[in-house]
C-alpha cells in the first residue's frame, strides 16, 4: 500500500495540494481525474520526489519511498539533442531481463537508428514510454500517457498495462481523456481543489464521469452563453 | 624548447583556437540581426581575447609574431565574413560523424551528441595534432585546444529521466561522470601523446603535465555544466567561461584559476543537483 499522509505542496505561497490523503492499493492501475489546475502533476511529482511537501508524509508498506520504487513517464516529454532513439534507449538501465528491445521496436514501429529530431510527437511519447519499461520499476507514474498517440497506440498501450497489471506492477495515470481511464484503470481517484474528493470502482465510472461533465457544465455554461450572446 | 619557439607555437595555435570558438559560437543569427557589420564586433572581440597574447609577444619583443597573429585575425574574419561557413559547417559535420561515433560507446551521449555537431572540427584539430607531433608543443597545445571544443558537449542540460537514470546521489553521479569522461578522453588522446612522446622522448615531463591540463578542462566543463543545470534547458554563457579556460590555458600565471574554478563548481553542482537527484532514499 502507498500512502499519502496529508500531503501539503504550495509554489510561490500558492497551494496547490491541500491536506490530500490517498491510500494507492498496489498491483492495480489507478486513474487520477482532475480539472486543468488540480494538482494531478504535482501529485505524481510529489510522489517521485521532484516536488518536496511542506507538511506530510508518503509512505510504501511502513517505509519511506525513494525513487527506486518509481518509473516515471513526465507530460513533457524532453530528449537530449542530436541522439538517435536507440542511444537514448541505451541511458536507460535494464532491469527487466525479458526485456527484448527488438520485439517492443516492432510493437511501437520506432525508427531507433533515426535522430529523436525527426520523430513525430506520438513516436516521441511511445519513445518516452519504452525508456519507462525498460527501468522495469514496481511503479510506473505516468502522466499523460495517451498525449499525441493514435488511435491504434492507445489501444496497444492499454493491452500493455493489463499486461503490467497482471505481472502485479503499480500503475498511476493520469489523463485528460476521460474514456482512456475507464477503459483502462481498476479505480479512478478525482481530485479538485489539490484534495482527493473521491475514490470510484469500476462500477461507478460513468457516475463519476457524469460528475464531471456536470462540473464543466456549471463552471463554462455562463461564459459559453456570453460569447455567443 | 626557446622562448621564441614557444611563442611561435602559441602564435601558430592561437588563430586554430579562434576559429573553433568561432564554430562554436551560437549568437551568429542574434549578431546579424543586432548589427550589418557583424565583422566589426567579431574582431573587436577576439581582440579583446588575443590582446594578453599579443601584451606577452610585445613584452618580449617578438614583433614579427605580433605582425603575424593580428594578420591571420584580419584575414580570418575577412574570410568568414565572405564565405558562408556556418551553411556548409553542419552537413559537413552530419556526413563525418558516422565514423567517429563508432568509436564512442553509447552511454556518452553528450559525446555522440557533440560529435554529430562539431565532429569535423574534432576530426581536423586530432589530426593536425598527428600531423604536426615532430614541431615541438604544437601536438600538447592543439590537444589543449580539442578539449576547449569539446567544451560545447556539456552545453546542454539533460532532462529529469537521464539525470536520475542511474539512481545515485549528486556526489556518486558527479564522481561517476568525471571519471567515466576523463577515462575516455584519456584514451582518445593516448595515441597522439605516444607519438608525441617518441618524437620527443627529452620532453617526456610535459605529457603528464599537459594530461593534467587536459584532465582539468574536462572536470571544469563537467562541474559547470552540472554548477548551473537546470532540467532540459542550454547552459548560459558557456562561451564566456570557455574564454576563460583559453586564457587560463595560455598565460603561465593564470594556469591554476581553471583547476580553482572547477573546485569551487564542484561544490556548487553537489548543491544544485540535490535538487534534482533523490535525496529520500
Amino acid at each position: 500500500m502507498i500512502a499519502l499522509n496529508d500531503i501539503n505542496v504550495s509554489y510561490d505561497n500558492h497551494p496547490v495540494l491541500q491536506s490530500l490523503m490517498l491510500n494507492l492499493e498496489e498491483g492495480k492501475i489507478h486513474g487520477l481525474v482532475g480539472l486543468n489546475g488540480s494538482g494531478k502533476t504535482t501529485l505524481l511529482n510529489a510522489l517521485y520526489g521532484f516536488v518536496k511537501p511542506i507538511r506530510g508524509a508518503i509512505s510504501r508498506n511502513d517505509r519511506k519511498v525513494s525513487r527506486k520504487d518509481f518509473a516515471f513517464l513526465e507530460t513533457q516529454n524532453y530528449f537530449y539533442p542530436l541522439i538517435t532513439g536507440r542511444e537514448y534507449l541505451s541511458i536507460f538501465t535494464e532491469q527487466n531481463r525479458r526485456f527484448n528491445l527488438d520485439n517492443w521496436t516492432n510493437l511501437f514501429a520506432l525508427p531507433l537508428d533515426e535522430l529523436i529530431e525527426t520523430y513525430s510527437t506520438g513516436m516521441k511519447k511511445k519513445l518516452a514510454l519504452l525508456a519507462v519499461f525498460k527501468l522495469d520499476r514496481e511503479i510506473f507514474l505516468l502522466d499523460e500517457p495517451y498525449n499525441g498517440l493514435d488511435l491504434e497506440s492507445t489501444t496497444v498501450l492499454k493491452l500493455i498495462l493489463d499486461e503490467f497489471r497482471k505481472e502485479g506492477k503499480t500503475i498511476i495515470v493520469t489523463s485528460h481523456v476521460y474514456e482512456t481511464l475507464v477503459s483502462v484503470c481498476d479505480l479512478i481517484h478525482h481530485l479538485e481543489g489539490g484534495k482527493i474528493c473521491g475514490t470510484y470502482q469500476s462500477d461507478d465510472f460513468r457516475t463519476l464521469g457524469n460528475q464531471i461533465t456536470k462540473l464543466v457544465e456549471q463552471r463554462s455554461a455562463s461564459t459559453i452563453k456570453n460569447i455567443f450572446k | 624548447m626557446n622562448n621564441y619557439s614557444f611563442s611561435l607555437a602559441v602564435t601558430l595555435i592561437t588563430p586554430i583556437a579562434i576559429l573553433s570558438l568561432h564554430f562554436l559560437r551560437r549568437d551568429h543569427r542574434f549578431l546579424n540581426i543586432l548589427r550589418a557589420q557583424t565583422y566589426k564586433i567579431y574582431f573587436q572581440e577576439y581582440f579583446c581575447l588575443i590582446s594578453p597574447i599579443l601584451i606577452l609577444l610585445s613584452l618580449n619583443q617578438h614583433w614579427l609574431l605580433v605582425i603575424i597573429l593580428l594578420s591571420a585575425l584580419v584575414l580570418m574574419i575577412t574570410v568568414l565574413n565572405f564565405i558562408p561557413f556556418q551553411t556548409l559547417w553542419r552537413p559537413i559535420s552530419f556526413f563525418t560523424f558516422p565514423l567517429l561515433l563508432h568509436f564512442i560507446p553509447p552511454f556518452l551521449f553528450e559525446w555522440r551528441s557533440g560529435f554529430r555537431r562539431s565532429g569535423i572540427q574534432v576530426l581536423v584539430i586530432y589530426s593536425l595534432a598527428l600531423g604536426l607531433s615532430f614541431l615541438p608543443f604544437a601536438s600538447l597545445f592543439l590537444l589543449a585546444l580539442l578539449t576547449f571544443v569539446m567544451s560545447g558537449f556539456y552545453t546542454d542540460g539533460e532532462s529529469l529521466s537521464i539525470l536520475n537514470a542511474g539512481l545515485l546521489s549528486p556526489k556518486e553521479f558527479l564522481q561517476k561522470k568525471i571519471f567515466v569522461h576523463c577515462k575516455y578522453t584519456s584514451i582518445g588522446l593516448l595515441p597522439v601523446l605516444l607519438v608525441y612522446f617518441v618524437q620527443h622522448p627529452a620532453d617526456w615531463y610535459f605529457i603528464p603535465i599537459a594530461w593534467c591540463v587536459y584532465m582539468v578542462n574536462i572536470v571544469y566543463f563537467i562541474t559547470l555544466k552540472y554548477a548551473l543545470y537546470r532540467p532540459d534547458k542550454k547552459l548560459v554563457a558557456e562561451t564566456v567561461w570557455t574564454a576563460i579556460l583559453f586564457v587560463s590555458t595560455l598565460i603561465p600565471f593564470l594556469f591554476p584559476m581553471p583547476f580553482l574554478i572547477a573546485h569551487r563548481n564542484y561544490s556548487l553542482a553537489k548543491i544544485n543537483l540535490k535538487s534534482y537527484l533523490d535525496d529520500r532514499a
